[in-house]
């Protein structure tokens, strides 16, 4: 069963706040390019590896202020594998994914590959991708 | 309640989000299967006679006459604008691929507007732009999950918003027309033009939060309204021209579905029935709509809350019944009565509605006028029912909340024609239990009737009532206007369109 929107929103908390960082040197670099993250506050994106707990504690974790057009954000140095990514746009700075008071979600939020759920978030297995030796880029649209 | 609640408020089930990108044919053949019968059988999907015509839908068009033929007269001082809105499309797709809505409810929003003017009366239908309608109009097909039509998901379902249809009811609140739905936001569409602005947040932290289509309008002009979600309650208190004056939110004390309430001018009044929702039904597939349950052996709760301090609340039971729609509540001396329309359970909504969706004739379960005296010093409640078979009950704008006289309902003559479509029209007198009713010929299907106060009078009944119907052998929509106290004359003027409509639930008429 889907984790329900709370837990989305719980767990981008965690996922920013609670970064372990960790790197191996000289692996391939991520850029991902974020649209439609409009122009208010920042974009909080988490990078997860399947031994995560998708939308728990994230591997890696970044943020950039939102613009109009496109965000842009790298993770450096990453070994092989598959990841995928979450992430939402902080409109109030709070550093939190606010919710309505019955949970849903009200900043806009977005996955890798696009990937939606259905009143909730995707699973990791449909926001996967790999990564390989070489560097990689990525696009994420927002909503 | 639980917050997987949430997955299956409007009708998404938990299971399709893993499934949503499934194949489109197979899951179009699923809802084929559960839309057309059994596999090979294939009847039409909409068998209804031409008494059933504006169940057929539009097919999204947006309409309009610039001037309607009128019989009889036009009262000089009724002047204004009579917006409307109901569900309007029910059917997608060509062909084999042709899917039919199951459940009245799912239909996307067409808000008219009949407007009355010194050169004479037009009329106006367009549909609301949500976002569904116009992901679903470009794909021609259904994409969203619907309240009582199991259909999967083809879209991204973010929150209820994504699968709101705008399609209950419609009021004019400051430079807003609000197309109302139960389960989100309030649509904000251009008065004059209909055209649709988006959805309206209230304040940031309420964005997407339920905004029920029966809202409560004090005679100067204060709203209240309620919505529902996921075991929540929220309650809204707005300005005449729509500022946010103050909110609340707390648990429900009663799970499923509230669709109406009323207010005096010291409390806001729920009866709450006895709905749970069947989570298992649910996983299996089943809509929203399909899975709530009838609990007929608990109580059916009544909510008592103060208007100006939404903490106060207090919880008072019934035995149980169902009730769609109020007329209204007042209050004196530590004593409520409210009147509204009961109905013994659910059939009507769960069994009815989804054969009328499909054309059959059957004869609904009746829904009777009543009357509730909520006495607060002794905690008790005692309801009296009367015989008539109706709905949609109103009163006068003048008096909501305050102590009336009369309310006035859309009325079976006998047996409902082909179990769809009222006949007459009523008032009953509370206080003297007279009725003063008119009766068309069985060739009319009648909807909703509205008071509308004569511009300058203070008097409860100085006005007018007016409403829609379907006039069958023209297979044409008409508008009434009767005098509010004398309906037995008959109407004094009948509005005809050169098309017929779908049929609305709801609307409020804006004088001049
Ligand atoms: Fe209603």
């Amino acid at each position: 069963m889907p984790r329900t929107l709370l837990n989305l929103a719980a767990a981008f908390t965690i996922s920013i706040f609670g970064l372990a960082a960790s790197s191996a040197a000289f692996g391939a670099d991520l850029t991902v390019e974020i649209r439609n993250a409009g122009d208010k506050g920042t974009v909080m994106v988490a990078l997860f590896k399947p031994s995560d707990r998708w939308l728990g504690r994230a591997s890696m974790g970044t943020a950039a202020p939102a613009r109009n057009g496109a965000v842009t954000v790298t993770f450096k140095d990453l070994e092989e594998g598959e990841y995928a990514i979450s992430l939402f746009v902080d409109e109030n700075g709070n550093g939190r994914m606010d919710t309505n008071p019955i949970g849903i979600p009200i900043e806009p939020y977005a996955f890798s590959n696009d990937a939606t759920g259905n009143f909730g978030p995707p699973l990791f297995e449909k926001a996967k991708f790999n990564v390989a030796k070489e560097n990689k880029s990525i696009v994420i649209n927002v909503k | 309640m639980n917050r997987r609640s949430f997955f299956t408020a409007v009708g998404a089930t938990a299971a399709s989000a893993a499934t949503a990108s499934m194949a489109q044919t197979a899951s179009s053949a699923a809802t084929r299967a559960v839309l057309g019968g059994p596999a090979g059988a294939k009847p039409p999907l909409f068998q209804g006679s031409a008494r059933m015509t504006p169940l057929r839908g539009y097919h999204g068009q947006d309409v309009a006459c610039e001037r309607a033929a009128i019989e009889g007269k036009v009262p000089q001082e009724l002047r204004g604008v009579f917006y409307r809105n109901g569900p309007g499309l029910f059917e997608r797709g060509a062909g084999t691929n042709k899917q039919r809505y199951s459940h009245w409810f799912d239909g996307d929003g067409l808000v008219h507007a009949w407007r009355f003017t010194d050169q004479g009366v037009s009329h106006q239908a367009r549909f609301v732009q949500t976002k569904k309608f116009i992901a679903e109009q470009s794909a021609n097909a259904f994409l969203a999950p619907a309240f009582g039509s199991a259909l999967p998901a083809h879209m991204p379902v973010r929150n209820s918003d994504d699968v709101n249809t705008a399609n209950t009811n419609v009021y004019k609140l400051g430079d807003r027309l609000l197309a109302m739905w139960e389960g989100g936001s309030a649509t904000d569409l251009d008065p004059q033009s209909l055209h649709t602005r988006g959805i309206v947040t209230w304040s940031p932290e309420l964005k997407h939060m339920p905004f029920s289509a029966h809202p409560k309008i004090d005679p100067d002009g204060t709203f209240w309204n309620f919505g529902t979600m996921m075991g929540k309650m929220v309650l809204y208190h707005l300005s005449p021209t729509g500022e946010l004056l103050k909110h609340a939110v707390f648990d429900a004390p009663t799970g499923g579905m509230v669709h109406d309430f009323a207010i005096t001018h010291k409390s806001l009044v729920f009866l709450l029935p006895p709905i749970g929702i069947d989570y298992a039904a649910m996983r299996k597939g089943a809509a929203f709509g399909q899975a709530l349950t009838w609990n007929g052996n608990d109580s059916t709760k009544v909510l008592i809350v103060d208007r100006n301090d939404f903490s106060k609340r207090r919880i008072l039971e019934m035995p149980a019944f169902m009730v769609f729609h109020f007329g209204n509540a007042w209050e004196a001396d530590n004593v409520i009565r409210v009147d509204f329309v009961q109905s013994k359970n659910l059939d009507i909504m769960s069994d009815w509605m989804p054969r009328m969706m499909r054309g059959e004739t059957v004869v609904p379960d009746r829904s009777n006028p009543a009357f509730v005296k909520i006495d607060l010093n002794r905690g008790k409640c005692d309801v009296a029912m009367r015989d008539e078979n109706c709905e949609f009950p109103r009163v006068d704008p003048r008096v909501v909340g305050l102590r009336n006289r009369n309310v006035y309902y859309p009325v079976d003559n006998g047996d409902r024609p082909e179990g769809f479509g009222f006949t007459g029209v009523m008032r009953i007198d509370t206080e003297s239990g007279k009725v003063d009713r008119y009766n068309f010929s069985e060739q009319v299907a009648l909807e909703e009737h509205v008071v509308v106060p004569r511009p300058s009078s203070g008097r409860e009944g100085d006005g007018w009532l007016v409403g829609v119907g379907f006039d069958v052998a023209a297979q044409q929509s008409f508008a009434t206007v009767f005098d509010a106290m004398n309906l037995a004359a008959g109407p004094q003027a009948i509005i005809r369109l050169p098309y017929w409509t779908p049929v609305c639930f709801h609307g409020h008429f804006h004088t001049a």
